[in-house]
């Protein structure tokens, strides 16, 4: 017996079938024996359900029982605070102040992180450079200007460990 | 004649105020020392030769706290010179290196690195103290070593 078959039997159990299929489950149960029991099956479980629910009464009417609800519902809804529109000072601080510390904090984090200098460096260049990376450390008053100057010949691009430079 | 000092206007000791102040630095500007180092940076223990010197211990720990990733610097060539009306002329530590030096207000310096055939590489404007070192440098990549030239303002 296949599920839909099945299916049909519970719906027919329940009162849920047109006369038509209805009437073509009572063929079927008349002729298949297995039918016939799993019906029977069902029925038992549906009266051993419905023999053992508990039976809840409620004290009072229904509609007095959901009018309560709602009551409650909208005391709730009506004691919420609304926004207040009057204009408070402090809030506008708040608001104006809380964003510009953050800036404030920003920029106070960049700048502490920025090497400290007893003099400024002016890192600028003057002129167009072959690609340059440059470097200060600070400390020891050393500055790198390093140069992209790999393609172009220099002094060294000949040396060997075994040779003597000749420049 | 009586010429009081107060008849004189203000701006006129201004003027003679700052003429005073410009010739005081531009005299100063024109007494720095320097010295000009070629040096060969590389990893390899061995010494390509006699000619090679390992730099000086002040010129050394300021290369090494430049982050460079080589543990021995050679000196190859070393000079010594002077700016004379605040300007070095140029330097030329190799056929293929050279600088000049130009003094400017406020202990800056205006270098200039020229390479091969006396093309501008690098014109570089900072503070320069005494003790302070501007080095130029860049990779060979055929050996996997690097040149600098390293500027030390010695007075």
């Amino acid at each position: 017996m296949n599920e839909d078959l099945q299916l049909k039997l519970q719906a027919y159990l329940d009162g849920e079938l047109s006369a038509e299929e209805a009437k073509a489950i009572r063929d079927l149960l008349a002729a298949d024996a297995t039918a016939r029991a799993l019906l029977g099956e069902l029925t038992n479980t549906r009266d051993a359900i419905v023999a053992h629910e508990a039976s809840i009464k409620l004290p009072e009417a229904r509609e007095f029982y959901w009018s309560k609800i709602q009551r409650e519902i909208s005391r709730e809804s009506k004691s919420a605070p609304a926004p207040s529109p009057k204009f408070s000072f402090a809030t506008w601080l708040q608001r104006a102040l809380v964003p510009a510390g953050a800036m404030a904090a920003v920029a106070i984090a960049v700048m502490l992180s920025l090497p400290h200098t007893g003099d400024t460096v002016d890192p600028s260049m003057t002129s167009g450079d072959t690609a340059t990376f440059t470097y200060h450390n600070y400390a020891t008053g050393a500055t790198l200007v390093w140069l992209d100057y790999s393609s172009v010949e220099n002094d060294f691009s000949d040396v060997e460990s075994d040779d003597i430079l000749d420049l | 004649m009586n010429l009081r000092s107060n008849s004189i206007p203000a701006w006129f000791w201004a003027l003679v105020l700052g003429v005073f102040i410009g010739s005081v630095d531009a005299a100063t500007a024109g007494e720095a020392k320097f010295e000009a180092q070629l040096v060969w940076a590389t990893n390899d223990d061995k010494l390509p030769g006699n000619d090679y010197k390992p730099v000086d211990e002040e010129t050394r720990k300021k290369l090494e706290s430049l982050g460079l990733k080589w543990k021995h610097f050679y000196t190859v060539k070393k000079k010594e010179f002077e700016t004379k009306n605040g300007e070095s002329g140029k330097v030329e530590l190799s056929e293929k290196s050279a600088i000049t030096v130009k003094l400017l207000p406020e202990k800056k310096v205006e270098v200039v690195f020229f390479g091969k055939k006396g093309e501008e590489c690098s014109r570089r404007n900072q503070p320069l103290k005494t003790g302070g070192i501007l080095c130029f440098g860049g990779d060979v990549p055929e050996n996997a070593s690097a040149w600098l030239v390293a500027l030390k303002r010695i007075k």
